[in-house]
């Protein structure tokens, strides 16, 4: 579903951040990505929900050339992307009905089915009596959960998760991790950036490992693998 | 349910504040501008009300002069301007079929027409003063027939000399024209003004939306989308913005008309508030809201096509 092929990236012509990156990812696959701070990560995320294109190389995704497609269909192919940021980028003026409901607008939904969608959403992250909140006056933790809610209430066919647990605590971050399971079980390819090592430990899922721009794909950690055969 | 259903759809993603500076000054502007363009179209209303007034008054007169002097500078006696005037109005209606009326000016009227320039207390009987005859046809004569009127009066006296007018009134379609054409060129700079201040104003808006619209966008959300929200913004601010302006408009020229009736001058029409004169001026802010919303429209789309 999502193929890199010597994909390099640079910013306004300077070094590159990415440099000849290839790996694939499978519909319906988990991945982590980590690395140290500076690696590319974030260069690796934006261009995965098509915020940048390829300064080389070749991004396929969805069975499209992302360079090679018009405009108005990137558009398109970004509504198949759920992505939680790791600042959350809410909309501070919407209340967290109106930011979760977000992306079901924007395909075009209708009225009705938007309302069951996102109360069911916000009920199951727990934040049913926080609706008409707005996100200044939610917590850190409640924030992040409105954001994962706006990233999965689509039923992306890839969702990007950028530190998606690091404000929550321990209960309510399993409990969105097994939401990711789930979903990646109804077959939404996900890949979640983190520098949570207990996380890789305790989801026997393969890692993309990053480091200086360059990327290698490395099995789950041992205590995974082993947590697994468990 | 109803109206939570019509509220998520008014629902702005973007947060477009009545509050921001930029807003408050386009809004102003556009108060100001349509003011002027309403006074504009007014200010032509009234010239071109005053040209056909004039038109009117003189469609089909042609004044006669028989001087109060011959040919060889001899003053006549007024027995025969008489005899002349007397000869000239056989001649005309005997020869002249469109001829409506032929009116004699008294030495008494001729004399309150130089008045003012000789004052009131000449002697009328010590002044040569000429023969004045207002002919009226039924339209203004063509050249053609003017020559052949000039004919028959010249049979009679061919001192005497023909005015139909004419140069008076190209002058003065040529002036009612430069005026017509200043308050065109003033609605145009309105509405161009008006245009540039709100495409100034819709990129101030992108920039400082710019990071809530990468997000749009990153959703999924098409520029007609993003797009949308801002020209209905601006629609409303506008549409809002030109009715007060067309209004203030109205009640200067409101006021303008009654002052302007009062000096009760013959020259100056009254100002017609017909039908067509309320719907120029509805037609003001429906014809500015309608060129900003393309505006708009334009200036966002063509700013977000260049966003990834």
């Amino acid at each position: 579903m999502i193929r890199f092929e010597n994909v390099g990236l640079r910013y306004h012509g300077g070094p590159e951040v990415l440099t000849d990156i290839t790996f694939t990812l499978d519909q319906g696959s988990y991945h982590f990505l980590h690395g140290p701070s500076g690696s590319g990560k974030t260069s690796l995320m934006k261009l995965l929900y098509l915020s940048h294109l390829p300064t080389r190389g070749l991004v396929g995704m969805f069975g499209h050339d992302v360079s090679a497609v018009e405009r108005g269909q990137r558009m398109l192919m970004r509504q198949r992307i759920g992505v939680v940021f790791q600042d959350f980028r809410l909309l501070p003026h919407l209340s967290a009905f109106d930011n979760v409901a977000l992306p079901l607008r924007i395909a075009g939904r209708k009225p009705g089915e938007v309302r069951n969608a996102v109360r069911e959403i916000l009920e199951w992250v727990g934040l049913a009596d926080h609706m008409k909140s707005s996100p200044t006056f939610l917590s850190g933790g409640q924030q992040q959960r409105v954001a994962i809610a706006r990233a999965v209430i689509g039923k992306p066919k890839l969702l990007l998760a950028d530190e998606p647990t690091g404000n929550l605590d321990d209960t309510i971050g399993y409990r969105i991790m097994s939401l990711f399971e789930q979903l990646n079980k109804m077959g939404t390819t996900i890949v979640i950036a983190t520098h949570n090592q207990q996380m890789m430990d305790h989801f026997n899922h393969p890692r993309l490992s990053l480091d200086k721009g360059h990327l290698q794909v490395l099995p789950p950690t041992s205590k995974a693998q082993l947590m697994a055969a468990r | 349910m109803l109206d939570t259903m019509k509220r998520k759809q008014r629902l702005q993603d973007l947060p477009f504040g009545k509050e921001d500076v930029g807003t408050r000054f386009v809004t102003l502007v556009i108060v100001m501008m349509t003011a002027l363009a309403t006074l504009a179209l007014g200010g032509a209303e009234v010239i071109i009300s005053m040209r056909s007034n004039w038109v009117d008054a003189i469609r089909g007169q042609v004044t006669i002069e028989i001087p109060a002097t011959d040919q060889n500078g001899n003053i006549r006696n007024p027995e025969t301007l008489d005899a002349l005037a007397h000869d000239m109005e056989a001649g005309l209606k005997a020869n002249a079929a469109d001829l409506k009326a032929f009116q004699r000016l008294s030495r008494e009227q001729v004399h309150d027409l130089i008045a003012p320039w000789l004052g009131q207390d000449m002697a009328q009987d010590d002044l040569p003063l000429p023969v004045l005859i207002g002919l009226s046809f039924e339209d203004t004569p063509m050249p053609a027939r003017i020559g052949q009127i000039t004919a028959q009066i010249h049979k009679t006296d061919p001192a005497a000399s023909v005015e139909t007018h004419q140069s008076w009134l190209d002058d003065l379609r040529r002036f009612s024209g430069v005026l017509l054409m200043a308050s065109a060129f003033m609605a145009f700079a309105v509405v161009a003004c008006c245009i540039l201040c709100v495409s100034g104003a819709v990129n101030a808006q992108l920039a400082s939306h710019q990071a809530d619209i990468d997000l749009l966008h990153l959703m999924g959300a098409t520029d007609d989308y993003i797009g949308s929200q801002f020209v209905r913004v601006v629609a409303i601010d506008v549409g809002r913005a030109a009715l007060i302006g067309t209004l203030t408009g109205v009640i200067f020229l409101k006021a303008g008309g009654m002052i302007a009736g009062g000096l009760q001058a013959a020259t100056i029409p009254a100002f017609s508030w017909n039908p067509g004169t309320w719907l120029s001026f509805a037609a003001i802010p429906a014809v500015v809201t309608c060129l900003c919303f393309v505006a708009a429209r334009a200036t966002v789309l063509r700013s977000l096509e260049k966003m990834p």
